[in-house]
């Protein structure tokens, strides 16, 4: 059965969309990736650049669709291009002859596969490579052979798959459901290194089918959303089993590239649009709270670029659209978008902006202190309710309202917000606000072990809550915001500027720790 | 099997917990308490203002109840519904007696108890209580005052006495200058409410 909904996936896409999973397949049969693009065809239309399992290189062509004799023409130019033009990378021996393969999801009519091998004699005369061809129905076979056994085969899980196949692409992704279908695949029993690697590989294609409905709409926040998790389960695997680079390095980073270019899509589409209304009944909290994501998410992608390349120039649009837009267009809806705003502010203080920087730390500490006052605060949500959950709050019927009076007094966020401005030595500022801070617990949760911090949710750990001392020594408060815990961090967290998505996509594990991690991540 | 209505049936188990959860409120002391929903972990380990740090492993807290099956045969779902009352009795219970218990350990760890020694409950006593008690002041300088627990047969011994407690001059006096010891106290503790050096 689902082998069909599969084949039914693998049909409906497009080249973009099987990009993932075809990739994946080639590092499951030994093969090395060396570079790709999400872009379209790299120079001379190579879409995949590989190595494989004999060390000879390749290069792949992917096209989606029947390919018959009329897009046989219009494609020959690039397919000349593919065979002769010799492969280009920094480490491929120009002096091989590599293997160039066309890939299609569709069929290949007999007219062009006549074409193909009379082309192919003709190659081969003039000691050039031959065209190699993968159909549709090779693909369908090469992607179930990945799976092995680790296709979900319960019902019960069938039915998870089923349900992420067949979301409305335009919401925003259900993480606790995508996460509840990741971990039936990757967590279960103990492994042998071997098992999980296989694991990764077929969730890798899973992903990709659950992740479908978004990529046929474009939503490139859910498909950000849904990587960034996968990638976290991934690391979680890493730290739990210690697995070798070689289990599980490659998928990650063809994961982090196809994450980086949706985020690439999303800031072009972002500056394409006059506006950003989305649908009918649209305004009011929907808008805001859309401008809020985008604008973190987008901060969050320069702040990566700058994290992996000192030399990188930020992006001046998004500064400008985050002095813009900030407050008159954006939204603290609760503690799950404090890491949005987090973004945006180490952003702009990387620009220079100090003040608006500070400006917004200010903001939503003033923002925790009132709303969540013991005696008379309105209350805002801690992080484990998403923005969805306050929408329908505010816009729902009286059966989804929640009870704002259980935040009153506590805060998982304001510790670590308060550590920035401290850092930044801003004690005059932190001054002002003291009073209303040193009345709020602070909480924070310390998943146990360590690499459940990945994990959705975490039944073991511990929930530590206290409060500020009166009066607050600066001096304390200024080695603590300074201090190296590296021990409660996840070490495939460290240095790693991927901590800057997670964060935003687990918005409870915002913590202290985690915050000086990516507060000091550009120094 | 035969035919089922389970998304119904979800929905009425939703109800049938917020109708236990919406009785256990009506209980007086359980009423006063704030709640709040943790998510993960198994530990709390939670410090007071004053510094007092107390690791808590979470407890689970149930009721058992019959429904024979002629019962439900007859009644449908108003035969859950009529536990209602019984569960939220046995869950209430076990959980004012977690507080009461928790309530004792950190009372008699920061001295904040006052033994009564048999005698019955007295504006003296109550001007005692209060005394070792920190409490808050309005915006408008009224105290914000705890609440006194008391049960159900004390507080109808008590409910006629309070008039005559409250028109008691000598009392009136030691209450306002209860008051406003309570008064400096808490301006001494909101001033340290700073960064100092």
């Amino acid at each position: 059965m689902i082998e069909r909904v599969i084949e039914n996936w693998l049909t409906n896409t497009n080249e973009r969309g099987y990009q993932i999973p075809f990739c994946q397949y080639l590092i499951s049969m030994g093969y090395t990736i060396l570079g790709m693009s999400f872009h379209g065809p790299m120079e001379q239309g190579k879409d995949i650049i590989a190595i494989d399992e004999k060390k000879i290189p390749c290069a792949f062509q992917l096209k989606s669709g029947d390919i018959n004799a009329s897009v046989w023409r219009s494609i020959k130019g690039e397919i000349d291009e593919l065979v002769e033009i010799p492969i280009k990378y920094p480490s491929v021996d120009k002096s091989i002859n590599h293997r160039c393969i066309l890939v299609t999801n569709g069929r290949i009519t007999e007219k062009v596969r006549v074409d193909v091998d009379d082309r192919n004699a003709n190659f081969k005369q003039k000691g050039l490579p031959e065209l190699e061809i993968v159909t549709g129905s090779d693909l369908l076979k090469r992607f179930i052979d990945v799976h092995g056994s680790f296709l979900p085969r319960q019902p019960t899980d069938f039915r998870l798959f089923l349900e992420l196949f067949l979301f409305d692409g335009r919401e925003l992704l259900r993480k606790k459901l995508f996460t509840k279908f990741i971990e039936s695949v990757l967590l279960t029993e103990e492994e042998k290194e071997l098992d999980l690697k296989r694991k990764i590989a077929s969730s890798v294609l899973l992903s990709q089918y659950v992740l479908q409905p978004f990529e046929s709409q474009m939503n490139h926040i859910s498909i950000i959303e849904g990587w960034t998790t996968f990638c976290s389960y991934v690391l979680g695997l890493v730290e739990k089993y210690g697995l070798k680079d070689e289990s599980w390095r490659q998928s990650y980073n063809i994961i982090m590239g196809k994450i980086n270019y949706q985020l690439e899509a999303l800031k072009s589409e972002f500056f394409s649009r006059k506006n950003y209304i989305e649908g009918y009944w649209d305004g009011g909290l929907f808008y805001r709270s859309r401008m809020t994501i985008v604008l973190g998410w987008l901060s969050a992608f320069e702040l990566f670029n700058k994290q992996i390349d000192s030399g990188y120039e930020i992006d001046n649009r998004i500064l400008e659209s985050v002095s813009k837009y900030y407050k008159v267009a954006t939204w603290f809806w609760g503690e799950s978008a404090t890491p949005l705003f987090v973004m945006m502010s180490l952003l702009t203080r990387e620009h220079g902006e100090t003040s608006l920087s500070n400006k917004i730390i200010c903001d939503l500490i003033i923002d925790i202190t009132s709303e969540n006052r013991f005696r008379d605060g309105d209350g805002l949500p801690d992080p484990y309710y998403s923005v969805n959950h306050v929408i329908r709050h505010f816009y729902g019927s009286r059966k989804q309202r929640i009870d704002m009076s259980s935040f009153l007094g506590s805060s998982y966020h304001l510790a670590a917000l308060v550590d920035i401005l401290v850092r930044r030595n801003k004690r005059d500022l932190l001054g002002e606000l003291w009073k209303h801070v040193s009345h709020i617990q602070t909480s924070e949760l310390n998943p146990r072990p360590l690499w459940k911090s990945f994990m959705w949710r975490c039944d073991k750990g511990e929930q530590v809550e206290k409060f500020y001392k009166n009066p607050q020594s600066w001096k304390e408060l200024r080695e603590e915001s300074m201090k190296s815990s590296d021990l409660d961090l996840p070490r495939t967290l460290a240095k790693n500027p991927f901590s800057h998505y997670f964060l935003i996509c687990y918005p409870h594990r915002l913590n202290r720790i985690m915050v000086k991690l990516i507060d000091r991540s550009l120094e | 099997m035969l035919p089922d209505y389970p998304k119904m049936k979800k929905y009425l188990e939703k109800r049938f917990s917020d109708a236990i959860k919406d009785e256990i409120q009506k209980d007086p002391l359980l009423s006063t308490l704030k709640v709040r929903k943790v998510h993960e972990g198994d530990v709390l380990v939670s410090s007071s203002v004053e510094g007092f740090s107390e690791r808590i492993e979470y407890k689970e807290i149930s009721a058992k109840f019959e429904i024979k099956n002629e019962e439900i045969i007859e009644k449908g779902p108003d035969a859950y519904f009529s536990r209602v009352k019984q569960i939220a009795k046995e869950i209430g219970g076990q959980q004012s007696q977690i507080f009461i218990k928790k309530m004792d350990e950190v009372t008699q760890r920061t001295g904040n108890v006052v033994n009564a020694k048999a005698r019955p409950l007295s504006p003296q006593l109550i001007l005692e209580a209060l005394e070792k008690i920190a409490f808050d002041f309005d915006e408008h300088g009224n105290p914000i005052f705890p609440s006194l627990v008391v049960s159900p047969q004390q507080y109808e011994k008590i409910k006629k006495e309070i008039p005559k407690w409250e028109s008691d001059p000598d009392l009136r006096t030691k209450h306002t200058e209860l008051i406003e010891k309570k008064r400096k106290e808490w301006l001494d503790r909101e001033s340290n409410r700073k960064l100092a050096d």
